[in-house]
């Protein structure tokens, strides 16, 4: 299963995400960037949220640390749907509430609807969530490394579908026990 | 008789006093006044604000040529930066939002053809202004990883930043972004060439609906959603020029593509040195003064941005500065950025290009901001900001074949003397 070996796959999770993402942001440099780095997003609206990613971060930061993980803090949770919905973005911290509204096009999100989101882990009161094209194994060895520290982050294992959210197939996968190989990066 | 006399002059002379008490130079008014102002916390929010191109955006004001125009434009970033905030809140920047202008305002009597003179008269600084280091953005993004924020302390002699101690930085604001709208032809043009360039491997920028403003013309159920230019490049309309050497005093001359020009102001830089090589100057929101005249027919000569002045030029120039020269030079199986779309393998094992100044001011830059680490005691980080906002990046030579050079000149007397 995951082992800390396993870190040098995450640098070819972001550069799939970073491929995808070419098409749709104006600086094809500026993907570079988030190739290279584990983004994860907050927001100014929700210094807890943005508080635990730190912890989570500093988390994979230890666990993975060629993931370069880091927290990147939008002005708002529009933004934080704008990034992840135009794919300049894959991973975000949301609290229950606002990745409901997210997910169902609530205001003030309506125009990002529908919300290509899934859930990677969850600690009773945040998401740690992922577009739904984060390949499963990028997805699979990053809640492996957050897992690993389950016990201190207060990790539950998510149940399939929470307020209509799914699950990512690579989070599933790792709490079903399956085994994932990490070379398959560009799968979706 | 004389004393009844004596009182009516006295009562005169109050009369005249009291009814002119107001009368000082203040109440006299030779220029109208058109302001368009700000509404709301972001452009989202904004009627008065678009972040793409297409002549069906509406003008928000009317102006005859004359009037002072004063608009008041947002940071390029669209931004809720402040003097607090840190680099993680620079790796968020939402793209699509880049860059929101203010307007459009309908010049009266200017139709396409026409040149509409735009007069620089005023910039008032914001309070706060800011210059990021965004990790693949800018002249050297294979260098700089890490994402970086000099949170400046603005007034209208000065920039202080507590993210690079002991330098300041002299106001020489500008417009980065001012222009026209496109014409239908002109867009169908633009979109038609950006399209190849990006089919190439070029960097182009497509119509993103996605945050573009006005959302019913240019967003995701926008009447014109696949045809709104975005308002990155500069292009002949103007837009995001960034040319330092447009202050107060200078006149650019725009060509005219639909009738009442369509004219918009964004992205004011307090400072920014030629090249604004970080990507960013010192960004601001500002308040712009501006009065237009019209030059009929011009536009069968002036087909691009064009601009004139007097002496402002020379009052940009450093006191004292330092210059490195840069050649087309590089290490030997290095591809840098700029390079990469065209996949050229010829010129990977090479050491030395040529007749190639990007490459010379990519050595230019690098040497200087070597020099400044060597010499300030400033991080890399704080030597590309500085560079960005102060250190001019020019063309000394395009003939001595094949080392075509590139000049860097930093003034010196922003460093305060220890």
């Amino acid at each position: 299963m995951y082992n800390r070996r396993n870190a040098i796959g995450i640098i070819a999770v972001m550069a799939a995400c970073a491929k995808e993402a070419l098409a749709h942001t104006p600086y094809g440099l500026w993907d570079a960037f988030r190739k290279q780095n584990l983004q994860i997003l907050t927001s100014h609206e929700d210094y807890t949220g943005d508080d635990l990613a730190e912890i989570w971060v500093a988390t994979l930061r230890k666990e993975l640390p060629l993931s370069r993980a880091m927290v990147s803090r939008a002005r708002n949770f529009s933004r934080v749907a704008s990034l992840l919905k135009t794919d300049q973005s894959k991973l975000a911290v949301l609290s229950h509430k606002q990745a409901r509204d997210m997910f169902s096009g609530a205001p003030p999100f309506e125009l990002f609807a529908p919300m290509p989101i899934q859930v990677l882990l969850d600690d009773g009161k945040y998401f740690l969530i992922a577009r739904e094209s984060l390949p499963k194994s990028h997805a699979f060895v990053i809640t492996a490394a957050l897992m690993h520290e389950s016990r201190d982050l207060k990790f539950l294992k998510p149940t399939k579908a929470t307020y209509g959210i799914p699950l990512h197939p690579g989070s599933q996968a790792y709490f079903s026990g399956e085994e994932v190989p990490l070379d398959a990066v560009d799968e979706k | 008789m004389r004393a009844l006399n004596f009182s009516i002059v006295v009562a005169s002379l109050v009369c005249l006093i009291s009814s002119n008490a107001n009368a000082d130079t203040t109440s006299v008014k030779l220029h109208k006044i058109v302001e368009v102002k700000k509404k709301g916390e972001h452009c989202e929010q904004d009627p008065n604000c678009f972040n793409r191109y297409h002549p069906a955006i509406k003008p928000v004001a009317r102006a005859a040529p004359g009037d002072h125009i004063v608009v008041h434009t947002r940071d390029a970033l669209d931004s809720n930066l402040n003097i607090n905030s840190k680099p993680k809140d620079v790796t968020a920047i939402d793209t699509n939002l880049i860059h929101p202008m203010t307007g459009p305002i309908y010049i009266e009597g200017a139709k396409r053809g026409d040149v509409l003179a735009v007069e620089l008269l005023d910039i008032n600084p914001d309070d706060y202004g800011y210059t990021t280091l965004i990790p693949g953005f800018g002249f050297l993004p294979d260098l700089y990883k890490e994402p970086f924020v000099a949170n400046w302390k603005l007034n209208r002699v000065e920039a202080v930043s507590e993210q690079i101690p002991g330098v300041r930085i002299k106001m020489n604001a500008f417009m980065g972004s001012v222009g026209v709208m496109p014409g239908e032809p002109e867009v169908e043009a633009w979109l038609a060439r950006e399209t190849a360039l990006g089919k190439v491997g070029g960097v182009a920028l497509p119509p993103e609906p996605t945050g573009a403003r006005p959302a019913e013309i240019c967003g995701a159920n926008g009447s014109h959603k696949d045809r709104c230019l975005r308002t990155v490049p500069p292009r002949e309309n103007g837009g995001n020029m960034d040319v330092k050497q447009m202050v107060r005093g200078t006149t650019l001359l725009l060509p005219c593509f639909i009738d009442g020009c369509g004219f918009f102001i964004g992205d004011v830089h307090y400072a920014q040195g030629d090249g604004e090589v970080a990507g960013t100057a010192i960004e601001m929101g500002a308040v712009v003064t501006v009065k237009t005249s019209i030059r009929k027919g011009m536009a069968s000569i002036v087909k691009q941005p064009m601009f004139e002045g007097g002496s402002q030029i020379k009052a940009l120039e450093p006191d004292r500065f330092h210059a490195v020269v840069g050649y087309p030079l590089k290490k030997a199986g290095e591809v840098p950025p700029q390079w990469a779309y065209l996949d050229s393998e010829k010129i990977k094992p090479l050491t030395n290009l040529s007749n190639d100044l990007t490459l010379a001011a990519r050595h230019s830059l690098t040497s200087m901001i070597d020099w400044l680490v060597a010499t300030k005691g400033l991080s890399k980080q704080q030597a590309l900001v500085i560079a960005s906002v102060a250190c001019d990046v020019r063309i000394s030579n395009m003939v001595d074949v094949p080392n075509y050079a590139v000049t860097t000149i930093c003034p010196m007397e922003i460093f305060d003397k220890k």
